[in-house]
């Protein structure tokens, strides 16, 4: 195990699968802490490291054609917002093609994006559309909320034959944890990150950290707090989730994206339609309002899913 | 006359292979759903290009890709069975008229307007970045041009170099202009030449002129490592006024028309312009052809048709499991698609 944090553990597994394998290429930027001395263009050549200029929807496009002829992109949009301009071959090319060619062609690409609220970046520059592509079939869209998840999930990211949409949080990069490093990729479902019997909290990616801290603090009033990571968005790993629930009876569901339509929603609804019974209480979800990302730090902490927030829905399932 | 007798007959014979897949089509548009796209009258073009290629240039299509698929040598009854909707078409009955494609064939076919150029752009990408010398290949409309990413796309392949082939067929051609594809340019090669790639239009009723341009345009892109754009000016079926065309205006071609002509021809116009009479013209013309092989190639062709029609309207249906395969790579990392309990 080697301590490191979290945009090290990403970066160390984007490095690896440079060295590894020469039909890996980048896109975009992945600086920072974990990746080669020098940067990534150093270490590996602008040939396989390209600083595209600003075409999100002809540098997402090509490296769809590059997946489908022989390479294995990672295609970085930098904000989600960025990646709407790119809505076409994310959704309509690389998605749909395995489906649409009966299984014949594959996608092997990675998109990722940094996702969740920025007080200064105000509406245009924090969307975040993890939800909306959970309803584009034919993604995979992770969102691991720990650093042995962002190592773990995108050494699998990287090697999946399907396209994956790795979702990040910048607030997540100076988290530090342990890592497993040199083992082969590893089929991923849902974590126990902490465990609980009193109470199933299914955090997705920043939410995860939050979740860790209100469960500490909930513990000195003896009330145990099972954090969930599901790590894979979709496809959900429900079965995994209905397991933890089975456990607690009690269920909160948070990502710091939209209220209706969102993950959280769809989580809840997934333990209401197969487990019902097992619920001693109404399930409780912390998202953002269905409202715009505003700019001033006040109106940011109004509509963050915080880990106050949190830790009301958890006393609401408790009640 | 640099088409000999034998690349003529061949050609000939790819023509013909595309020309009544597609009749097949009209004959058999009551029995899909959906709309549809036949490629009748723009033969010359992607059979100049498709015999020029070699076999693992990946090739990116459209809406209009049933006879690119069988220039590139897919089965007619592949093609016929997945327009059918059937277990034994190229996607399994999952792609339909939109998506006829193969991996075998190296064809991929999207029907997003604009998608074909992007992704031939990133196929080249993959041969600079791996090093080989395969060429991205798309074909695209003159309305294709109104799409943005286009753009992004052409500017890509100039700024880093990479060996793509846009194949734009115009047949909005005659009378030349270009606001009747909603362009306000002069010229559809002056939207590629502004990124600086070579550029070429040809006259696609033309057929010698056509397979020259093609050879300049593929034999740079070879070796110099380039993106070229090509401008096929080819004339547009009378059938083919929007979707859904239908034989009743033309009627099924008949290839003696190019030896003799009916009198009094309703068709005149268009029998001028096909393709196909017009290579087998010049073939009499040049004396690389003769009556008698023109009629047994097209008789042999349209009984392989004729069997291939059988054949996907025999072929089995999908079973409703199969609407659940292929979201997700069969030996996928992740969760199962909906969990063990959904989606039953």
């Amino acid at each position: 195990m080697v301590q490191m944090s979290f945009i090290e553990a990403r970066n160390r597994a984007i490095a690896e699968a440079l060295q590894d394998d020469r039909r890996t290429m980048l896109f975009g930027g992945f600086s920072g802490p974990g990746s080669p001395e020098g940067g990534f263009v150093a270490a590996f050549g602008k040939d396989r490291v390209r600083q595209p200029p600003v075409s999100e929807e002809g540098y997402g496009g090509a490296a769809v054609g590059a997946a489908m002829s022989g390479l294995r992109p990672i295609v970085s949009f930098g904000t989600g917002s960025f990646m709407y301009n790119a809505w076409e071959p994310v959704v309509n090319e690389a998605a749909l093609m395995r489906y649409m060619s009966g299984g014949q062609m594959a996608v092997p690409i990675v998109f990722h994006f940094y996702v969740g609220l920025r007080p200064g970046a105000a509406a245009q520059h924090s969307q975040s559309p993890q939800a909306m592509l959970c309803n584009a079939p034919g993604l995979v869209v992770v969102a691991p909320g720990t650093t042995r998840g962002a190592y773990e999930v995108m050494q699998t990211a990287i090697a999946s034959d399907d396209p994956v949409v790795f979702v990040d949080s910048l607030k997540l990069h100076a988290d530090m944890g342990e890592v497993q490093i040199g083992e082969k990729p590893k089929p991923v479902r849902a974590q126990i990150v902490r465990a609980g019997s009193d109470v199933t909290v299914v955090a997705v990616s920043v939410m995860v950290p939050r979740a860790l801290r209100v469960a500490e603090r909930l513990a000195a009033e003896r009330i145990s707090v099972e954090v969930v990571d599901p790590r894979v968005v979709t496809p959900l790993d429900r079965d995994g989730i209905l397991q933890s629930v089975a456990r607690t009876g009690r269920l909160v569901a948070t990502d710091e994206g939209r209220f209706t339509c969102g993950i959280s929603g769809e989580i809840i609804a997934s333990v209401a339609e197969a487990g019902y019974d097992l619920l001693k209480a109404a399930p409780q979800r912390v998202a953002i309002p269905d409202v715009p990302s505003p700019m001033s730090p006040t109106l940011d902490a109004a509509i963050t899913p915080s880990e106050e927030r949190l830790e009301a829905a958890i006393r609401a399932t408790l009640r | 006359m640099p088409l000999s007798s034998e690349r003529l007959q061949s050609l000939l014979r790819t023509m013909l292979v595309m020309r009544r897949t597609e009749e097949a089509v009209c004959d058999l548009a009551d029995e899909f759903p959906g709309n549809f796209h036949v490629y009748i009258g723009q033969e010359a073009t992607g059979a100049s290009v498709l015999s020029t290629l070699r076999p693992d240039d990946p090739v990116f299509t459209t809406h209009r890709n049933h006879a690119h698929n069988a220039a590139r040598g897919m089965p007619p009854e592949t093609i016929l069975a997945e327009i059918l909707g059937r277990a034994s078409g190229s996607s399994r009955g999952k792609g339909g008229t939109f998506h006829v494609m193969s991996a075998e064939y190296h064809t991929v076919a999207t029907a997003i307007v604009g998608g074909s150029t992007i992704l031939a752009t990133g196929a080249a990408l993959a041969a600079q970045v791996l090093g080989d010398d395969r060429i991205g290949v798309a074909f695209l409309g003159d309305r294709t041009l109104n799409e943005g990413a286009v753009y992004e796309a052409m500017n890509l392949a100039a700024l880093w170099k990479l060996p793509v082939f846009y194949v734009c067929e115009n047949n909005n051609a005659e009378p030349y202009n270009p606001a009747a594809s909603g362009l306000s340019v002069a010229a559809l090669p002056d939207l590629a030449g502004t990124f600086r790639i070579a550029t070429e239009s040809v006259d696609a009723t033309d057929p010698v002129a056509l397979i020259e341009a093609v050879d300049r345009a593929v034999g740079r892109v070879r070796t110099e490592r380039i993106p070229f754009f090509l401008e096929a000016r080819t004339p547009r079926w009378s059938g083919n006024a929007g979707v859904d065309p239908s034989l009743d205006v033309t009627g099924a071609t008949d290839v003696s028309v190019a030896w003799a002509p009916p009198s009094n021809d309703a068709n005149e116009a268009w029998h001028r312009a096909d393709p196909v009479l017009e290579l087998i013209r010049i073939g009499l013309r040049e004396g690389l052809v003769d009556r008698d092989q023109v009629s047994g190639l097209d008789a042999e062709i349209r009984a392989m048709l004729e069997a291939a029609v059988a054949s996907a309207r025999a072929a089995p249906w999908p079973s409703s499991e199969d609407a659940f395969a292929d979201a997700l790579a069969a030996d996928s990392f992740w969760p199962p698609v909906g969990g063990t309990r959904w989606f039953k």
